[in-house]
């Protein structure tokens, strides 16, 4: 018997698969003399056994288990097959369509956003999808007296995330005191959380620890001699964030800014890190604030806010006024801002605490 | 708004916004952040036999009251100063 040849069909007319014969495993190994052409091509179990097989070109062989599509790029003319024996195994060639991307389906149904700014659990409205939208945002970090400003939150966002009937939400809280090195809360949707911002600091010291976004460097009643780097933010990923379902994203670990050498200080302190942007470096004894880093914006809420700005670095005589020159202050309806420094005893506007945004879809 | 610092191992290990009625949805232990507590933050110590959380120690001469679990420098504070100097162990005020 001579060796059987297959012609595939042309791209349109059949959909799935076009059979094409099968044979029988009178043994478990067994070489088929059939031919065909390069293109995609299934091999399958009868009794949905597993298997291996090979497309046996001229010079050139393919290898694929029973049951998957093999992209096969070069014409064969057998098939040798590995499987249990008595089973009988099927070739399909594989009719490719075109197809076009699916917009999000999502987009629609009507969908709700919840703010959610103290902890508790979310619980999913019963008709609602199974699919959620979520943005963590951590504290801000506390502002320094007289010093550098502190860091807005870091934001994780969730996109197409599994929801379950009902989550933990944790809330990170800003910072109010004024120390080194402690930030805001961390904020929690389940066990995926968004680290809290660092906070501004003091005294030729940079912020430490593991926040997500450093603080500005603040100086008090010395001279610098060198130049001092704004504090170090640290960048969420999926294993430091646990954000590993779903489409995370991260926003924040932006440095504070850096403070120059050879001027004379007491003059105040540069701005936190941002979710979206470095803290203000400052180089001179201006008595205007060096800025905050930028905040993230998002029309999460169906309006565009910004969250996880940083606070300025404050003047010697003049506290820090807001976050950031972005005038997304702390009255913007965002959350997360770091707290500006504070000067000659006047306290700047506090900090903010973080949040737990939920957009859920209902059909 | 009220805050809870959790605690671990008498360490703060996060400071979050939630209810009284709520903070029992919150996995460990939690302490609710009041005057009386002092302020916390992540890595202040706890004290549960006084309530009151500790910072961490702020200047090398500055001692500890053992009552209030506050930090105090060896010189009072003045009214006005806003920062200690540690290498002349004097407070000053901004030019």
């Amino acid at each position: 018997m001579g060796i059987q040849s297959f012609t595939p069909s042309g791209g349109g007319g059949t959909p799935g698969f076009d059979y094409i014969a099968s044979v029988n495993m009178t043994t478990y190994n067994r070489t088929w003399a059939q031919a065909g052409a390069a293109g995609k091509y299934v091999l399958d179990s009868y009794n949905k056994n597993s298997g291996f097989a090979y497309f046996v070109g001229s010079g050139v062989t393919t290898g694929i288990p029973l049951g998957y599509v093999a992209d096969v790029t070069h014409a064969w003319t057998s098939i040798n097959i590995v499987a249990p024996q008595n089973d009988y195994i099927s070739l399909f060639k594989a009719a490719v369509k075109t197809t076009t991307v699916f917009n999000n389906a999502l987009d629609s149904f009507a969908s709700f956003p919840s703010t959610i700014s103290s902890s508790g659990n979310f619980v999913l409205p019963n008709n609602a999808l199974p699919l959620i939208n979520v943005m963590i945002i951590g504290g801000g970090g506390g502002g320094s007296p007289h010093c550098g400003g502190g860091a807005g939150g870091g934001i994780v966002k969730l996109t197409a995330y599994q929801a379950v009937g009902t989550t933990a939400v944790t809330v990170g809280a800003a910072n109010r005191t004024e120390t080194t090195g402690s930030g805001g809360g961390t904020s929690y949707f389940g066990n995926v959380y968004a680290l809290g911002g660092a906070n501004g600091s003091t005294n030729h010291t940079t912020p430490t620890g593991n926040f997500a976004n450093g603080g500005g460097v603040g100086l008090v009643g010395s001279v610098t001699t060198s130049a001092i780097a704004g504090g170090v933010g640290t960048t969420q990923t999926s294993s430091t964030g646990l954000g590993i379902k779903g489409s995370p994203t991260y926003n924040g670990g932006f440095g504070g800014g850096a403070m120059s050498a050879g001027f004379s200080l007491q003059h105040g302190g540069t701005g936190g890190g941002g979710a979206g942007g470095n803290g203000g470096a400052r180089a001179n004894a201006s008595t205007t604030t060096a800025n905050g880093g930028a905040g993230h914006i998002s029309d999460f809420t169906g309006t565009n806010l910004y969250y996880g700005a940083g606070g300025r670095g404050s003047h010697h005589q003049t506290p820090a006024s807001d976050s950031s020159q972005y005038s997304h202050g702390v009255n913007d309806g965002g959350f997360g801002q770091g707290r500006g420094g504070t000067s000659g005893g006047t306290p700047s506007p506090e900090s903010q605490s973080g949040a737990v945004l939920v957009r859920y879809y209902i059909p | 708004m009220i805050n809870y610092a959790k605690i671990e191992n008498g360490i703060v290990t996060n400071v979050i916004v939630c209810s009284d009625s709520q903070v029992s949805t919150q996995d460990g232990y939690h302490v609710k952040i009041t005057v009386e507590t002092n302020e916390a933050s992540i890595g202040y110590e706890y004290d549960a036999t006084k309530n009151k959380f500790k910072a961490p120690k702020p200047y090398e001469s500055w001692t500890l009251n053992d009552e209030t679990l506050l930090w105090e420098a060896p010189i009072a504070k003045p009214a006005g100063a806003i920062s200690w100097d540690e290498n002349n162990q004097s407070w000053f005020v901004s030019e």
